[in-house]
């Protein structure tokens, strides 16, 4: 019996733990804050919202009904504290890559680029053709603020830049064309 | 004369359980904030509305000015109870010295969770929210310390629908673009794609 108690608890955290390799609790550790902005939205906003897009911008409601809970942590960043915000974004990146997630994108901010947008990395959980969740990480130096951005839910690819800029207010577009200009 | 006793009673336990709520949250709040000597919290106000002041109203708008009260009453019938407090604050705010209300915990322990929080210098914000199984939004409790204000707002009812409403009614605009940072509804000011 306690073996099955014991099971059972460990399928019903196993979920939860699977959608994402860090909890809340660990990123407030490893950035040594809370964050300066929290969103958590579950379910009900989010079906509110499509209901709400559904006639004005259908792609918008279409995107919309596929995530099941969307996670923002903004964390302030000093001068002084850079360079270790910008080593704990980096350790959160590196354990969503150790649990399997694919590198869709990696933005680096050269020390003499004038690219002052900071560092960005895009993560996502192939399902199929599609993806079962996404991550975003940027480091803004401009703003000074480090952003952790995780999107649980079916997500088409074509959907990954518009929810980029959304929840992580990062426009991959942008970069792209920056980097090509690079060239 | 019984009647009216019952309801003076009713009228002193329902202010009370107002200020009793808001005023745990309150005291949180005042303590973290005083505590640099720099600020302090004044006596506010606190009100409470039920189903039947909230009917009542609904009534009167309806008999006094039916076409300018009927977005009013299209939101208002999805309410079940709002509760409203607003406490002064003088002095220099340090927003970012607030710890979170200990108040919060019983909440969260009671199947609420933080929809938003936000931190700086200037401002202190908590929105906590609760929903049931088949996700629909019931409670919504919002803590704001923001300029020379505190302002605790607790509203309940059947909360998706107020917000469904709120949505058609402000045809992409909702609740003032308030929810526009979140990137759940659509930033107005964005430019349109190409």
């Amino acid at each position: 019996m306690r073996h099955i108690i014991l099971l059972a608890i460990a399928v019903a955290t196993a979920a939860p733990l699977a959608a994402q390799p860090l909890g809340a609790a660990d990123l407030d550790r490893l950035f040594g804050t809370e964050p300066q902005v929290e969103v958590n939205l579950r379910g009900s906003l989010i079906r509110l919202a499509a209901q709400a897009a559904s006639e004005s911008d259908p792609d918008a409601a279409l995107m919309l009904q596929g995530l099941r809970a969307v996670t923002v942590r903004v964390y302030p960043v000093m001068p002084s504290t850079e360079t270790s915000a910008l080593q704990s974004l980096t350790r959160v990146a590196d354990s969503f890559e150790r649990d399997g997630w694919f590198t869709l994108v990696r933005v680096r901010a050269l020390p003499d680029s004038d690219n002052e947008d900071g560092d960005v990395w895009v993560y996502v959980r192939e399902l199929g053709e599609a993806f079962d969740g996404m991550a975003v990480l940027a480091f803004d130096r401009e703003d000074e603020t480090a952003v952790f951005v995780h999107i649980d839910g079916t997500i088409d690819p074509t959907q990954v830049g518009e929810l980029s800029r959304r929840f992580a207010r990062v426009d991959l577009d942008e970069d792209a064309e920056a980097e090509g200009d690079d060239d | 004369m019984t009647k009216l006793c019952l309801l003076i009673l009713l009228a002193v336990a329902a202010s009370g359980c107002v200020s009793t709520e808001m005023g745990r949250i309150q005291r949180d709040i005042a303590r973290d904030l005083e505590s640099e000597g720099q600020a302090e919290v004044g006596r506010g106000f606190s009100m409470a509305f039920g189903r039947g002041s909230i009917g009542t109203t609904r009534f009167l708008g309806r008999l006094v000015a039916p076409a300018s009260t009927e977005p009013y009453r299209r939101l208002s019938r999805h309410v079940r109870r709002v509760r409203v407090a607003r406490y002064p604050i003088t002095g220099t705010v340090d927003a970012s010295r607030i710890d979170r209300p200990r108040a919060l915990d019983r909440y969260a322990a009671n199947g609420w969770y933080p929809m938003v929080t936000v931190r700086d210098s200037t401002s202190r914000v908590w929105v906590m929210v609760r929903e049931t199984e088949d996700e629909q939004l019931t409670d919504l409790l919002s803590i704001v310390v923001s300029g020379q204000d505190l302002v605790l707002t607790s509203v309940s009812g059947d909360l998706s629908g107020l917000v469904r409403d709120a949505g058609a009614m402000a045809q992409g605009d909702l609740f003032g673009g308030a929810l526009d940072g979140m990137g759940v509804f659509d930033d107005p000011e964005r430019p349109p794609d190409p």
